[in-house]
């Protein structure tokens, strides 16, 4: 176990040094540099000056290890665009996308288990052909499109919502204005995710429908409905625990569409904006972030199918 | 499945009671497209807006004419030799943190910053002509030129914030490169002082009691972070915000909006197609004539831009009152005598439609970015009035930055390009159009224009100078060295409970904001 550990802690660190030489060797060689040397009033001495304060003058290895020397030492450097260190900044942004992806993940589990166990009891009746329709369209749908038309109609006809930001500025923050805020980015950005959870809580049901204990269970007497949720679903969550795992890391990386169009202060709208200005310490830190917890949470999820599941075994 | 149906519904309408627009009292709201560093010295859109409420300049621009008028300084004289200005501070401005602004200050924020190549300084050029500051007494400042330079007092209210020394005087260079703590809170001397920074959300600034032109009749200023379009007029028509820059095919949509007017604000600027001078065929003067005439302008202003500015003349903007003149060059829409010029330069129409001279086809590129629709509009319009005179045009399209960063290349490597300047409200056009300015991008050489654009920052006399550049804008535009294209207004969709918003371009409208007011 301790060795298993080891390695796979040795493996991440592998991982993240190509994944941080790949973006990086990416980001510096895009067409266009950092905004902030792009102002059409600055002539070239400005320009090489600046160029030369941020270290961009240097050849591209040389600014690589200075970059990860500081990353050794915990310095993420500072955003061109903020002018706050980039730890900082993600500090602040890591938090929000992490509220508004849990309540996309529980809003989606919540519509799509049952949607999926409603299915599944009654395979290519009526309502399931209804929750496959509605499945394939939350799938297909765009985020963006889907995102405008509820701000047209929540906001705009309604005026039930705001159509986007995170607070009421100038107002005392409370749940209940994070909630109002939080609805429509949650709903677009779980729309998908429902879709996707709904046929895998069909599926996995309907081929535990058809092992023997439920079989059993029926023959014993039990109502359709503890056979279902009792027996059935129990049994079928795993795969659905499987699925929610490999979403894990997006829940992370956030959602860079749904928290643009909603005006969304989290790590997908910040790493747009960061790759349109080119704030390479930004760009940088952001991927370093991402890609740590990605690989810590497939670490996690390793871990925690061995206690889950006996049979697998560390060596 | 019906239990949830009725919890969600039930849910939605407790969160749709009426949530609230805005905090107590009346705040004005603006959206930036990125977070704002509130640092001077660097620039950025984000930056620049905020900048203009939290600090001063020593003087801004009179929204009647644009001339300069006192900000921070009251009034100014200039020596004898014109090398020597004397600035008479106001008395009685303090910074936000209660410390009285002095010639202190200035002498500070002009010789350690914005001269200090130690430190960055993105209007550098604009001030370079200073050579030193010296404090008479607390509030008077004298400022030495290298030379005579008579677009001071204008350089000085473009972008050229004064810092406090009181705070900044101790930072090393690294510090001030990135004045990290000073951010966190910053310390100016303008109308709104800082109250709190949401990363990603908004920046909010709060009224300040001793402003020195009284305190303002907002309580606050909030700037919120909204880089989506869509997400800004939604907002607009929401009441979240009061003010966005719209494009003339969103003004249908603002126009729909009961609580939104639209303003036509003036600003100063002129959108071109820039041209090449240092690549084939735009050296010679009758092919750039010939491009210029192949180009129907007024249909450009009218469908494109909606009618929304006046058709260009040359690179001075009509705001700059007492150095424009339309006594130029104009260039009518006319492609018969296009095509005789061209021929005259001896590029004659081949059998496939196509211009050649010596067996080499007149073909070239023409680069603008994505995503501006007025832009994207004139490259499409321009390229088919050029093919209609046998001109083989190709359309490159490329991110914003990318294409930037290939025009501040030298040498420029593009041929032909579309794109737009704002600039200081002065004549002075020694930086684009000298032989040897550093913002030169077109490679244009005139020797009579240069002489012209030095003379005129040397000259003093106003009369003579409006001359000067009255015979500067007769040789460009007889030059035709780039298309001069429309003077565009800035179209503000304003909420229309603001009162006393200055009609002006935003970038100058925000210093003027101590007498706006919103009902609530």
């Amino acid at each position: 176990m301790t060795r298993y550990l080891i390695r796979r802690v040795g493996q991440t660190v592998v991982l993240l040094l190509v994944v941080s030489l790949v973006v990086f060797a990416l980001v510096t060689r895009a067409p266009g540099g950092p905004g902030i040397l792009l102002d059409r009033n600055m002539g070239p001495s400005e320009i090489a000056q600046m160029r030369a304060l941020l270290g961009l003058d240097q050849p591209l290895h040389v600014q690589y290890v200075r970059w990860l020397g500081q990353v050794l030492r915990g310095n993420l450097g500072v955003s061109y665009q903020a002018g706050i260190p980039v730890l900082e900044i993600i500090g602040q942004m890591l938090p929000n996308t992490l509220v508004l992806s849990a309540a996309a993940l529980i809003l989606s589990l919540a519509v799509a288990i049952p949607a999926g166990v409603i299915s599944a009891a009654r395979p290519y009746s009526a309502t399931d052909h209804a929750v496959t329709l509605l499945a394939l369209f939350g799938i297909s749908i765009p985020t963006f499109w889907l995102g405008l038309m509820l701000i047209v109609l929540f906001s705009i006809v309604l005026g039930w919502l705001p159509p986007g930001g995170m607070q009421t500025i100038g107002a005392p923050s409370s749940v209940l204005d994070l909630v109002r805020h939080l609805v429509l980015p949650a709903v677009v950005l779980g729309t998908a995710n429902m879709a996707l959870f709904a046929r895998y809580t069909r599926s996995s049901t309907l081929a535990v429908l058809r092992q023997d204990y439920v079989r059993t269970a029926r023959a014993k007497g039990l109502t359709e409905g503890a056979v279902l949720y009792r027996h059935a679903l129990r049994n079928a969550l795993l795969t659905i625990v499987t699925v929610v795992g490999l979403q894990l890391p997006r829940l992370v990386a956030g959602a860079a569409i749904t928290e643009t169009v909603f005006a969304w202060p989290g790590m997908g709208s910040l790493a747009v904006r960061a790759a349109f200005e080119r704030d390479y310490p930004m760009i940088m830190g952001i991927t370093l972030v991402i890609s740590a917890v990605v690989a810590a949470s497939s670490l996690l999820v390793d871990l925690l199918y061995g206690y889950v599941d006996p049979r697998i075994r560390y060596d | 499945m019906r239990t949830a149906l009725v919890a969600g519904l039930v849910l939605l309408a407790l969160l749709a009671s009426a949530w609230p627009a805005s905090a107590q009292g009346a705040t004005f709201s603006l959206p930036l497209i990125d977070n704002a560093r509130m640092w001077p010295l660097v620039g950025g859109l984000p930056n620049i807006l905020v900048n203009k409420v939290v600090y001063s300049t020593l003087v801004k621009y009179d929204p009647k004419d644009w001339t300069p008028v006192g900000d921070l300084a009251e009034r100014w004289t200039v020596s004898e030799d014109r090398l020597t200005w004397t600035f008479h501070l106001r008395r009685a401005v303090t910074w936000h943190d209660g410390k009285p602004l002095t010639a202190r200050d200035v002498k500070f924020t002009i010789e350690r910053l914005w001269l200090n190549p130690q430190v960055p300084f993105f209007q550098r050029a604009n001030v370079q002509d200073i050579s030193r500051v010296d404090v008479v007494d607390d509030h008077t400042v004298r400022i030495a030129t290298k030379v005579p330079f008579a677009t001071l007092p204008v350089m000085l209210g473009y972008l050229a914030n004064i810092l406090p020394e009181h705070v900044l005087g101790s930072y090393t260079p690294d510090q001030l490169r990135n004045p990290v703590d000073f951010l966190r809170s910053p310390i100016g001397t303008g109308p709104f002082r800082f109250g709190e920074s949401v990363l990603g959300s908004h920046i909010r600034l709060v009224a300040y009691d001793r402003y020195f032109l009284g305190r303002p009749r907002l309580d606050a200023i909030v700037f919120r972070v909204v880089a989506d379009v869509e997400q800004q007029l939604a907002q607009l028509q929401t009441g979240q915000l009061d003010l966005m820059i719209i494009e003339p095919h969103q003004v249908p949509t603002v126009q729909r909006m009961p609580n939104v007017q639209i303003v036509d604000a003036p600003q100063v600027n002129y959108a071109f197609v820039g041209l090449n001078h240092k690549a084939e065929p735009f050296g010679d003067r009758k092919v750039r004539q010939a491009l210029a005439l192949a180009v129907d302008r007024k249909a450009i202003l009218d469908r494109i831009y909606l009618g929304k500015g006046r058709l260009a003349t040359g690179p001075i903007n009509p705001l700059v009152g007492w150095a424009y003149t339309d006594a130029v060059d104009q260039y009518p829409y006319d492609p018969a005598r296009a095509q005789r010029l061209l021929d005259e330069a001896g590029w004659t129409r081949g059998s496939d439609g196509i211009r050649r001279k010596g067996g080499q086809p007149l073909r070239f590129t023409l680069d603008f970015d994505r995503g501006n629709p007025v832009r994207e509009q004139t490259a499409v319009v321009v390229r088919q009035y050029w093919r209609d005179i046998g001109v083989d045009v190709e359309l490159r399209v490329s991110e914003f930055n990318a294409f930037l960063s290939r025009i501040r290349t030298r040498p420029n490597p593009l041929q032909a390009w579309v794109l737009w300047y704002i600039t200081p409200p002065e004549a002075d056009l020694l930086g684009y159009y000298h032989s040897q300015g550093t913002l030169n991008e077109f490679g244009y050489a005139n020797p009579e224009v240069d002489q012209l654009l030095e003379k005129g920052r040397a000259t003093f006399d106003q009369k003579e100078r409006a001359r000067i550049y009255q015979q500067a804008q007769k040789l460009i535009a007889a030059d035709a060295p780039v298309l001069y294209l429309v003077y565009p207004a800035e179209i503000q969709a304003l909420a229309r409970r603001i009162q006393g918003w200055v009609p002006m371009g935003y970038r100058d409208a925000l210093t003027h904001m101590v007498g706006v007011s919103a009902a609530r």
